[in-house]
This record gives C-alpha cells, structure tokens and sequence, in this order.
C-alpha cells in the first residue's frame, strides 16, 4: 500500500511537470531567424505593450502575430496607426523582429515608420547559446 | 499487481512524453537593442560636436565587409572620401583589431572614441548587430545611423492575411 502511494505521487509530480512545462513554454511557430547576439545584455521588464513587427529577409512585414502579411512602410505605417488608435492612451513599443539576413533598408523603413507616428522601437536579438 | 503495473506503464508515458516536449520545443533567450529616435530616454542621440570625443565610422558594405574611417581624417581629406579608412576588415575579430589600434591613437590623444555605425542599404541586420557586439566587448560608445539613404523598397501592395 505504501509503495502504491509512492507511485502514485510519482505520477502527479510528473504530470505537474509535464502540464507546467507545457504551459509556461510559448508556443509560436516563427519563420523569423533573428539575429545572434554575444553581448547584448538580458532585458528588463516592459510596462509598455509591446506590438511586433516581423521582417522577412525578403521585406515583407508579418504583423499580428505573424499572421498577417504586410509589403511597404505605407502598408505597415497604417497598420501600426490603427494599433495605436486601438490601444489609447496606454504607453506602446514597436519590437521589430528581424531576420538575421534580412537588409537593412528594411530595418531602417520600420524604424522611420516608428519614428513618424513617434513610437520608441527595439530591434530583437537572440542572445547567443540561448538555444535549448 | 495489475493496477502496479499500469501505474508504471502511466509513468513512462509521461516521462515520454515530457522529455519528447522537451526536446522539439525551441527555447530562445531574445533581448533587445533599444534604437535611437522616438524615446530619448532609452536611447539618446550622441552629439557629433562634442568636445573631447573623437568618431569612429565603421562602414558596413553589401558584401559583408567592416570599414573603419575616421571620422575627422575623411572630412579634411575632401578630394578622397575614403582617406584614413583601414584596410577591410572581415572578421569580428579584425574590427575589434583596428578598433582597438584607433582607440589607442585616441586615448592617448586624450579624446575618448565613439562609434558610429554606418550600414549599407543592403547589408544584413546580423552585421549590424556584429559590430555592435564588438563595440560592447571593447566598451566602446556607440551610435547606429539611421539615417541611411534607402530608395523606395517593394511596391505599396495590399496586405495580405
């Protein structure tokens, strides 16, 4: 009877691994291959709400959690306007998320979109030997 | 004796498939670099006119290669744009090499040196984010110009869901 007790808690800690483990991981499935870092430093909390803008290395933007395609700063200029509008009065900032072998123009067009609708931007890196 | 037996056979599928998650999840640790423009407070402009600061513009070419050229050195060399530029560098570790030569010649000139990161149009992010990290290895200020000439990039097309 002990030794039943014993497995059967052995089977709870590995299901609240499992589950805890399967719910603190994000799942995302990203075709963005961002670029490495070595030094960049571990970041610190945000208070702002944070919008993404994904850039292939081909220039399109993926916005809305990758899910929506954009081509030209005009495009994603209007995109980020409406999710300002939707946000109100509420502090945002523009993560971009390049790949790692995408050109800089297109870097650059993000970052002047930001810029024009006066919103603070952050490039996105992988810290090196960030991989599991 | 059974019901033992189908408590072990619970535990090694759990066990399965708890390590089995654990292997095809991707766990990336990202940071961010903050870009100058918009919020000053997180990152603030340098000044160009400063006193007591000598520049340092590292040229990103297309084809992956780092230029270092000093700032000062090219603005008097008006017929040749390109005087006092290094040799190309086109490893990490041949930058942090010139900068640190450079840096030298500016401490001991008193002047304390910054960076100022010039990428081509067509250069690769990843570059970008290179000379950075070896700005930062050798604690070197430094200021990534955006304000790069970029011509008119894709057409304006319709967002596609």
């Amino acid at each position: 009877m002990r030794k039943s007790g014993f497995v059967v808690r052995f089977v709870d800690v590995v299901l609240i691994l499992l589950f805890g483990f399967i719910s603190i991981s994000s799942v995302r499935v990203t075709e963005i291959d961002l670029p490495e870092s070595t030094e960049t430093l571990a970041p610190l909390a945000e208070a702002e709400e944070v919008v993404f803008v994904g850039i292939r290395p081909d220039g399109t933007y993926l916005v809305d959690e990758e899910r929506t395609e954009l081509t030209g700063a005009g495009n994603l200029l209007r995109f980020l306007a409406s999710e300002l509008a939707q946000v109100g009065d509420r502090p945002v900032k523009v993560r971009i998320r390049a790949s790692h072998d995408t050109p800089m123009r297109y870097l650059v067009d993000a970052a002047r979109v930001c810029d024009e609708l006066g919103v603070p931007k952050a490039l996105e890196v992988r810290m090196a030997g960030g991989d599991a | 004796m059974a019901n033992r037996g189908f408590l072990i056979r619970f535990i090694d599928i759990g066990l399965i498939v708890l390590f089995g998650f654990l292997m095809i999840s991707e766990i990336e640790a990202t940071s961010r670099v903050e870009l100058a423009g918009g919020d000053a407070e997180v990152a603030e402009p340098i000044d160009l006119d400063e006193e007591g600061r000598a520049f340092l513009v590292v040229d990103l070419g297309p084809e992956g290669l780092f230029r270092v050229t000093d700032a000062e050195t090219a603005a008097e060399g008006a017929e040749d744009p390109a005087s006092g530029a290094s040799a190309p560098a086109r490893t990490q570790a041949e930058l942090a090499a010139i900068l640190v030569e450079r840096r030298q010649a500016h401490q001991d000139a008193g002047l304390e040196t910054v960076v100022l990161i010039q990428p081509h149009p067509a250069s690769l992010v990843q570059l970008t984010v290179d000379v950075m990290d070896v700005c930062d290895r050798l604690s070197l200020q430094r200021s990534l110009r955006m304000d790069i000439q970029v011509e008119p990039s894709g057409g304006e097309g319709a967002a596609n869901p």
